[in-house]
């Protein structure tokens, strides 16, 4: 089985890749627990407590019970971010059914500016299947450090809100019991995103 | 920098077709488009198409009375990292299209007045080192689209 990787799935990898050296587990062992479906290595993902866009509190231990398919970005991105969320919202349609078992959710790496209220809209806009998750500085902080995501603020110009976020550029599909399953690079169309996702759910 | 405060525009605009397409002394712009705003944005990417007809010339800046501020973005991937950096201007070689397009270069308006909404239009001045500003209807479309508005091509104009 290869897996189709390109270079900021592999970047994504390279802690868990580092992991698996200093264990002495090679690119066969990762393959053989990727066809496992839920590799305990990874260490992606953990627990979390975030807010949603009705302001209710939600935890890892909320969502248990389905897949999550887990983006990290900002609603006052109007490039990429879009892009990534409209494939999200594409493939849940072309997963029809399947999608009942996956909930996506998208968490702001950019708390100050996006309140509850302003990431449940944002959302909204893409698709209501959608989960848009914030918190204060710390709780994002802690899920971004569970996840792995890397971000950090970039200044435009001097009024304070003008900053744009870099954040990490991939998808994390997890287990129905939290554990990290694969990640899926942002820039997939939908119907690749909804193959990959698919490809997982059939097999767990 | 190439951001500047908006201004009202000194280019009349005329009554410019559904698909603007409008050219100068060097440089045509045409399919400009931008998506909505999603939920309560405040921020949005116009894309465009340029061509420098003549000799090379460079956009060095754009202004719209809908933004506060519009800068000249690029999206890019760092290693799995998605960052956008400012650019002070895009090189247009001569006789070579360059498009603006989701995931690449684009326009950045930011202390935009009203979000944009699926529909809408509005005039977007270019301003380049060379030739003389050039002023666009920008079209917009849905939140995450991948592509201008549909069904504004002009007879014999290629679209994908
Ligand atoms: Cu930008």
């Amino acid at each position: 089985m290869v897996l189709p990787m390109n270079s900021r799935v592999r970047a994504a990898l390279l802690p868990v890749a580092a992991f698996m050296l200093v264990l002495g587990i090679g690119a066969g062992g990762w393959l053989l627990l990727s066809h496992n479906a839920v590799p305990q290595l990874g260490g992606i993902g953990g627990p979390f407590t975030l807010t949603d866009g009705a302001g209710q509190t939600v935890t890892d231990r909320t969502l248990r019970g389905r897949y999550l398919l887990v983006y990290f970005g900002y609603t006052f991105c109007p490039d990429v971010c879009p892009t990534t969320l409209t494939a999200v919202a594409g493939a849940l349609d072309k997963l029809g059914k399947q999608a009942d078992r996956l909930q996506p959710v998208f968490i702001t790496v950019d708390p100050a500016r996006d309140t509850p209220k302003v990431i449940g809209a944002y959302t909204a806009a893409f698709s209501s299947r959608i989960l848009g998750l914030t918190g204060t500085d710390d709780q994002i902080a802690a899920v971004a450090r569970e996840y792995r995501v890397y971000y950090a603020k970039r200044r435009t110009g001097e009024g304070p809100g003008d900053y744009t976020m870099d954040h990490s550029s991939i998808l994390y599909l997890m287990a129905p019991d939290g554990h990290f399953i694969a990640p899926i690079a942002a820039n997939e169309t939908a119907a690749q995103m909804a193959a990959d996702i698919a490809r997982h759910l059939n097999a767990g | 920098m190439p951001t500047r405060r908006a201004v009202f525009l000194t280019v009349p605009l005329l009554a410019l077709p559904a698909a603007a397409l409008a050219q100068t002394a060097g440089v045509t712009a045409d399919h400009a488009w931008a998506r909505a705003t999603a939920g309560m944005g405040r921020t949005a990417a116009v894309y465009v198409t340029l061509h420098a007809e003549g000799g090379a010339d460079r956009l060095i800046g754009a202004t719209t009375p809908r933004a506060g501020m519009a800068m000249l973005h690029e999206s890019f991937d760092d290693h799995g990292i998605s960052r956008m950096r400012m650019l002070d201007a895009v090189d247009l070689p001569p006789g070579q299209t360059v498009t603006f397009r989701p995931g690449g270069l684009h326009i950045m308006l930011t202390h935009l007045g009203q979000p944009l909404v699926k529909g809408d239009s509005f005039p977007l001045t270019l301003r380049f080192a060379h030739a003389k500003p050039v002023t666009v209807t920008v079209k917009v479309a849905a939140p995450g689209a991948e592509t201008p508005p549909g069904g504004d091509a002009m007879p014999g104009m290629n679209m994908q």
